[in-house]
């Protein structure tokens, strides 16, 4: 497997007034690779994740994706980078003035030339992959939180991303829809080279899917590795969380 | 990965693929393959595509189905054969979208529809006035201090903005009567024709649009929030009636509230016509006094009251009854927070021209 950095933070400090999100986070992600992030709640998981997709800027340190410096800032270099992501928002975030396969069709449509039926096909076969195609024309309001967080990942991997995050994909979702939507990540990551970057709590999901675990505690990196060196990481809170959720 | 651009080349009945099918370089394949006879093509040759994506997935399917349908793809290598598996729209389909009412039919049912609309009006209104009658006699179920909270709401917070259009208003009617009068020498008659304006039509019509814009519109986006994150279930599962313990208080203030803001508007409208017609019309103080005192009677004054009382009413039960109809997530609250000002300043014209049509009988 190759292995160079798809996403490198090198001394990345976000700080929101004198409180310190992330302290000094050095990480690299690797390419085709699934890496879970875990933490309690409040340790800054999901800042981390916005801190490396520009949508908060980090007070410190360098964020750099595919090999290249990524600057929110610079809008129009931000944007040809962040055509090759997809990212899966915790609530869905799909337009809900729109049908679910509108929602589908609106990265296509803005950047790329390909024709309208095209188009409805590619949104097509990204709704079957989630098991949707029967909600096409509802709106997202009409779908049950399971099926929202489904018709979010369809709508995410629509440009076929090289790179995809997930925040709390399996959130609020049954066990089966739940192990549905991971079988789903891992077909992702064999066919299309995909990495992937999730953020969850869900220890079956985490023993499914992570090729590779990173612990942050109070902002910083406690442990990173696999799972089975988790669980005997010798750090006591890293080994708490394994042992509580396991039955 | 090198970036390689599409090549289609075609040779006796068969078609070579080379190169990276994917969403950017699909448009320029589709102008390659303009230049092919649609009918020669009896084989797709895979062998040499380098990269393909849900695009070019889709883009060969579409050949196939669309535009070579007698061909046949041959040689797919083991990747790209698994991304076409991957993609393969073959095995999905769409339902049927649902089919749109036509305009006729749209018609019809906003009119099918409009006696639930009135059933469940009625059926507020009556549950507000009882509940507001009952609140009179029983002293059980009460809030502390709702009243007073609501009437600092939608009275005392609105004195300003209300106090200023007034008074802006009465300017502007004393300005454009007295260009008219002051041609026949009938100055004084400004004064006239402001206090029975103001306090006969304007002063109740204004107040109420304005509370509509303001207060109504406030009703609606709360009430319509609390059964949005589902406290109005709350409420009832605590044995709560909601429409007593959210509307009742607004409705008592609102009545309370509006007659006074009223008053305001009409003394603040007439002070506009003053300022207008001691400055501009170099009329008396005194004089413009005594016409205004003159002029007015009780029956004016009465007319001008009953119909903010009225108002006050039509604008908190079109308030609440659009809250408690919202739909959907955050987006339903915004369309009847919308709908209910509408509907109130609609409501508030429609019925000061009802209640014009009375009094001239």
């Amino acid at each position: 497997m190759d292995k160079s950095p798809v996403i490198q933070l090198k001394n990345l400090v976000t700080r929101f007034g004198d409180r310190t999100i992330l302290d000094h986070i050095d990480l690299d992600f690797y390419q085709s690779e699934i890496t879970v992030i875990l933490g309690g709640s409040g340790s800054g998981k999901t800042t981390l994740l916005k801190s490396i997709l520009g949508l908060v800027i980090p007070t410190e340190g360098e964020v750099s994706l595919f090999g290249e410096p990524f600057r929110a800032e610079d809008e129009s270099g931000a944007n040809k980078t962040l055509q090759r992501i997809g990212v899966l928002f915790q609530n869905g975030a799909l337009l809900n003035s729109i049908s679910v396969l509108d929602n589908m069709a609106i990265p296509l449509e803005q950047h790329t030339a390909l024709s309208d039926p095209l188009i409805k096909r590619m949104s097509t076969v990204k709704l079957g992959m989630v098991g949707l195609t029967h909600a096409a024309h509802q709106l997202p309001s009409e779908l049950s939180g399971g099926m929202r967080k489904r018709a979010a990942l369809a709508r995410a991997i629509a440009l076929d991303p090289e790179l995809l995050f997930c925040d709390e994909p399996s959130a609020g979702l049954d066990p089966i829809t739940s192990a549905a939507l991971d079988e789903l990540i891992l077909t992702l990551r064999k066919q299309l080279n995909m990495s992937i970057v999730v953020v969850t709590h869900e220890l079956a999901s985490i023993h499914r899917i992570a090729d590779r675990i990173v612990y942050l505690s109070k902002g910083k990196i406690l442990f990173q590795g696999s799972v089975p060196e988790a669980k005997i990481c010798g750090h006591e809170e890293v080994e708490r969380f394994f042992k509580v959720g396991s039955f | 990965m090198p970036d390689q651009a599409p090549e289609i080349r075609f040779e006796t009945d068969c078609l070579f693929l080379k190169g990276n099918f994917t969403h950017e370089s699909i448009p320029g394949a589709l102008k390659q393959l303009k230049r092919i006879p649609a009918k020669a093509v009896m084989t797709l040759d895979a062998s040499a595509i380098e990269a393909l994506d849900s695009a070019g997935v889709g883009f060969i399917e579409e050949l196939l189905s669309q535009r070579f349908p007698q061909a046949q793809i041959v040689k797919i290598p083991e990747p790209v054969q698994q991304t076409m598996d991957t993609f393969s729209s073959l095995d999905h389909s769409l339902p049927n979208p649902e089919r749109q009412a036509g305009f006729f039919e749209q018609i019809g049912g906003h009119v099918y529809n409009l006696r639930h609309t009135i059933s469940e009006m009625v059926l507020l209104i009556s549950e507000v006035v009882f509940w507001s009658a009952w609140g009179l006699i029983s002293r059980t179920g009460r809030r502390k201090g709702a009243i007073m909270q609501q009437i600092l709401l939608i009275g005392s917070n609105a004195v300003g903005i209300i106090a200023l259009l007034s008074f802006v208003l009465g300017l502007i009617l004393a300005l454009q009567s007295a260009a008219q009068l002051r041609q026949f020498g009938a100055s004084i008659y400004v004064a006239d024709l402001i206090a029975i304006s103001m306090v006969r039509e304007m002063g109740p019509m204004m107040t109420a649009i304005i509370i509509a814009g303001r207060s109504g519109s406030s009703f609606a986006a709360e009430i319509s929030s609390m059964k949005v994150s589902e406290e109005v279930d709350a409420l009832r599962m605590m044995a709560i009636n909601p429409i007593r313990y959210i509307v009742v208080p607004k409705f008592l203030a609102m009545t309370i509230s509006m007659p006074l803001l009223v008053t305001l508007s009409m003394i603040l409208g007439i002070l506009g016509g003053f300022v207008i017609g001691i400055t501009y019309l170099d009329l008396t103080p005194v004089s413009y006094i005594t016409e205004t005192l003159s002029i007015l009677t009780l029956e004016d004054l009465l007319v001008g009251f009953s119909k903010s009382l009225f108002f006050a009413g039509v604008i908190v039960i079109i308030g609440s009854y659009f809250g408690f109809r919202v739909e959907g997530g955050a987006e339903g609250v915004g369309r009847v927070t919308t709908s209910a000002v509408v509907a109130s300043i609609f409501a508030v014209i429609f019925l000061d021209a009802v209640f014009s049509l009375i009094y001239m009988i």
